[in-house]
């Protein structure tokens, strides 16, 4: 399996993204571009450019809207096909994360603490045959730290926020407040990633650790132990498998003696907690992993401006079939 | 917490300063909204060790001597510090900034535009080989800023185009290198141009006692933040040597190690310009790709454009790019020949292990060359082991 490598951003990568086919995929960095490629073959179709560093994305389940965040403190709302700009808001700090709710109608911006603001999470309703597609509908109270991300929970009943305390927020869309807090990390929480139908999530912390949840009893069912920084996970529609990625951050990397393997993406089994195997090709941290959801392909994206994109092996899919359950047939 | 602590602790213990004020955060500096909104936009999050200690000595307008490891973020603490005293009502040079290469000043620039973005900042690249008339026209226009190299900025300051009554800042990057020999003069000769009561910030990765008794008369009682001489060398940096023999084992070397090479990006570095030219043709005779460049300015953009967007992955050149460029994918540095320069070795293995990514760097020696390996070991407290057979999984 050799890897496509995406090479056109001058800067770190912030975030990979495949759309709902996986034939896409949108990448964001702060050298200000969202660049758009093809899947299969890594050839790239364009780029949308925004006025600040790209936090994060989301594109609509048509693939016909791309939204991002970014640190020119604007959210955009961008046509997929033309590369046009149709909508954007404005706040007084950078926005962080984005992202749609399940069915498109809404969209929610996190707005970073800094500069004497307190980190929000904004909700706007998203209409698509409006000229003005984001309206502001409500804003959740503050956790009066900063938050890295947040994601609707399922059915848009609840949203999760990644915070800079170690906790994991819950918020109540209806009432519109804190419901629960999960406070199991001991240092920032940088990413929460959903299983298929998200029954189970995952959150990666920088105290090395990521730690798998059910979504709906909020217990904890395993935790992955990589004894460094986690940014990001993928984790496979199609097998019992996790991706973790990470490494030190970036502002201890050149003066630490540890070597580029620290960077590899590493390969779990969520039921059995082992180690699988990993991959290396990056030499600085990793900071967001994504498969398309047919669970053939992930993509990589690190610190050093690369985009690795591995269409996985036949071998792959057979490796731990003696490990999977397979139910006795009716007869 | 007390893994906070502990990083702050052995941040501390890399520097010796003169100025013992730590701030960790942007928002903590007292810079002007406008230019902490340009650092977020920029993507900045947390400074580094060098930008909490030396960011806000420059800002209070303090005389700085400031060194701080390859990759760690020196650019943007001066272009922050600087521009956090312009005065933006007033569209004259109140800063120069002066780099030894014209791609290291397009590198300042482009940073000083990005930060001073929302102060509507004016920076111009004073580098020559374009038209003087187009120089003249922009600076003639109103500029903040100049970021330069020393002979056209000279040139201009000698006749009366960059008004020299209110610069306020002279700041000179990769210091050691513009006070040394080939430098020097020139350097002079624009310090003369300017008021009595400028300050000055002098930075570099490397700093030598010559460098430092020379900065006495430029400056007044600076603020002076150096690194330990234990902690200069860049321990993200793996460092090999290789015992090819005789000089002429080392093609053979370089050769075995090529296809390693072009996994990433690499930069090798010959001591010669002639060096240069026979070892790009031999590789290219033996249908290796390589680029190289040692001088003429026309060819090194293109190639260096070429480089850094990775439509070719290894570059050969000279000593003249061993500093400060910034190229994202560089995760090997190879020494075909030794550097003369003991500072320049610093200098070239810092061009892998950029701000927030690993590097390697491999050094050539042949038999009579196994002390300076020795020298180099002890000159900066740092370990250069014996290149293994499995060099690809270190890249």
């Amino acid at each position: 399996m050799r890897p496509i490598s995406l090479r056109l951003h001058e800067r770190p990568i912030t975030q990979v993204l495949f759309n709902r086919e996986g034939d896409l995929l949108f990448v964001a960095a702060k050298d200000k571009l969202v660049s758009l490629w093809y899947t299969t073959n890594g050839e790239r179709i364009g780029s949308y450019q925004c006025g600040g560093v790209v936090y994060s994305i989301d594109v609509s389940q048509d693939s016909k809207y791309l939204i991002t965040a970014s640190a020119d403190a604007k959210a955009r709302v961008w046509d997929v096909s033309s590369g046009r700009q149709l909508d954007s808001t404005d706040f007084e700090v950078s926005a962080r994360s984005i992202e749609f709710s399940q069915g498109d109608k809404q969209i929610l911006v996190v707005t970073d603490q800094v500069m004497g603001c307190q980190a929000k999470i904004h909700v706007f309703d998203f209409d698509k045959d409006e000229v003005r597609k984001l309206n502001k509908s409500y804003t959740l109270p503050s956790p009066q730290c900063k938050i890295t991300q947040a994601t609707w929970g399922p059915l848009n009943k609840t949203i999760f926020a990644s915070c800079e305390d170690g906790a994991v927020r819950i918020y109540c869309t209806e009432k519109r407040e804190l419901i629960k807090t999960i406070l199991d990390h001991n240092k920032l929480v940088t990413r929460i990633e959903w299983t298929k139908h998200r029954i189970m999530f995952m959150t990666c912390s920088k105290d090395g650790t990521a730690k798998l949840y059910d979504t709906k009893t909020l217990k904890l069912l395993r935790t992955f132990d990589t004894g460094r920084p986690i940014n990001a996970a993928g984790i496979s529609p199609l097998k019992p498998h996790v991706i973790l990625g990470g490494g030190q951050s970036a502002e201890s990397v050149t003066t630490t003696k540890v070597d580029a393997s620290q960077f590899k993406v590493r390969f779990f089994h969520i039921v059995y907690g082992e180690e699988l195997g990993g991959l290396i090709g990056h030499i600085g941290p990793v900071h967001s992993i994504c498969f398309t959801p047919d669970g053939k392909t992930f993509a990589t994206g690190g610190e050093e401006g690369l985009v690795q994109v591995n269409h996985l092996d036949e071998s792959y899919f057979e490796f731990d079939d003696d490990l999977v359950y397979n139910p006795p047939v009716q007869h | 917490m007390s893994a906070s602590n502990k990083d702050d602790q052995l941040m501390k213990n890399e520097f010796e300063s003169t100025y013992d004020k730590i701030v960790d955060s942007f928002d903590n500096m007292e810079l002007p909204k406008d230019l902490l909104r340009g650092i977020y936009s920029y993507g900045f999050e947390k400074p580094s060790a060098i930008q909490q200690r030396a960011i806000i000595p420059l800002s209070k307008g303090f005389d700085i001597i400031a060194q701080a490891q390859s990759g760690t973020g020196k650019t943007a603490t001066f272009t922050v510090g600087i521009l956090s005293r312009i005065d933006i009502s007033v569209l004259k040079c109140q800063a120069l900034i002066i780099a030894p290469t014209r791609e290291l000043a397009q590198q300042i620039q482009k940073v000083v535009l990005a930060l001073g973005e929302y102060l509507h900042i004016k920076s111009y690249a004073c580098i020559g080989g374009t038209k003087i008339t187009d120089d003249i026209q922009a600076l003639q226009s109103g500029v903040h800023v100049v970021v330069g190299t020393p002979g056209r900025v000279f040139e201009m300051l000698s006749r009366g185009i960059i008004n020299r009554d209110t610069i306020r800042i002279f700041c000179l990057d990769e210091a050691d290198e513009m006070l040394s020999r080939g430098f020097k003069d020139q350097i002079y000769e624009i310090f003369r141009f300017l008021p009595k009561t400028i300050q000055v910030g002098l930075f570099s990765a490397t700093m030598t006692d010559e460098t430092l008794g020379i900065t006495s008369k430029f400056m007044q009682n600076p603020v002076s933040i150096l690194v330990k001489k234990d902690e200069l060398t860049l321990e993200g940096i793996r460092q090999f040597y290789v015992n090819v023999g005789v000089e002429q084992g080392k093609f053979e070397v370089l050769t075995d190690l090529y296809e390693t090479l072009s996994i990433t990006q690499s930069v090798i570095f010959c001591n010669t310009r002639r060096k240069v030219d026979w070892l790009t043709s031999k590789m290219t005779e033996q249908k290796f790709t390589v680029s190289s460049t040692h001088g003429d300015q026309k060819d090194r953009d293109g190639i260096l454009q070429a480089f850094r967007s990775g439509a070719t992955r290894v570059l050969i050149t000279t000593d003249l790019l061993a500093r400060g460029i910034d190229v994202q994918q560089v995760s090997l540095v190879i020494n075909f020949d030794l550097p003369t320069n003991i500072e320049n070795y610093i200098h070239r293995i810092g061009r892998s292990g950029r701000f927030g990514r690993k590097g390697v760097a491999i050094n050539f020696i042949t038999d009579a060359e196994r002390g300076q390996i020795d020298e180099l070991s002890r000159h900066y407290n740092t370990y250069i082991a014996e290149m293994p057979q499995d060099i690809g999984s270190f890249l």
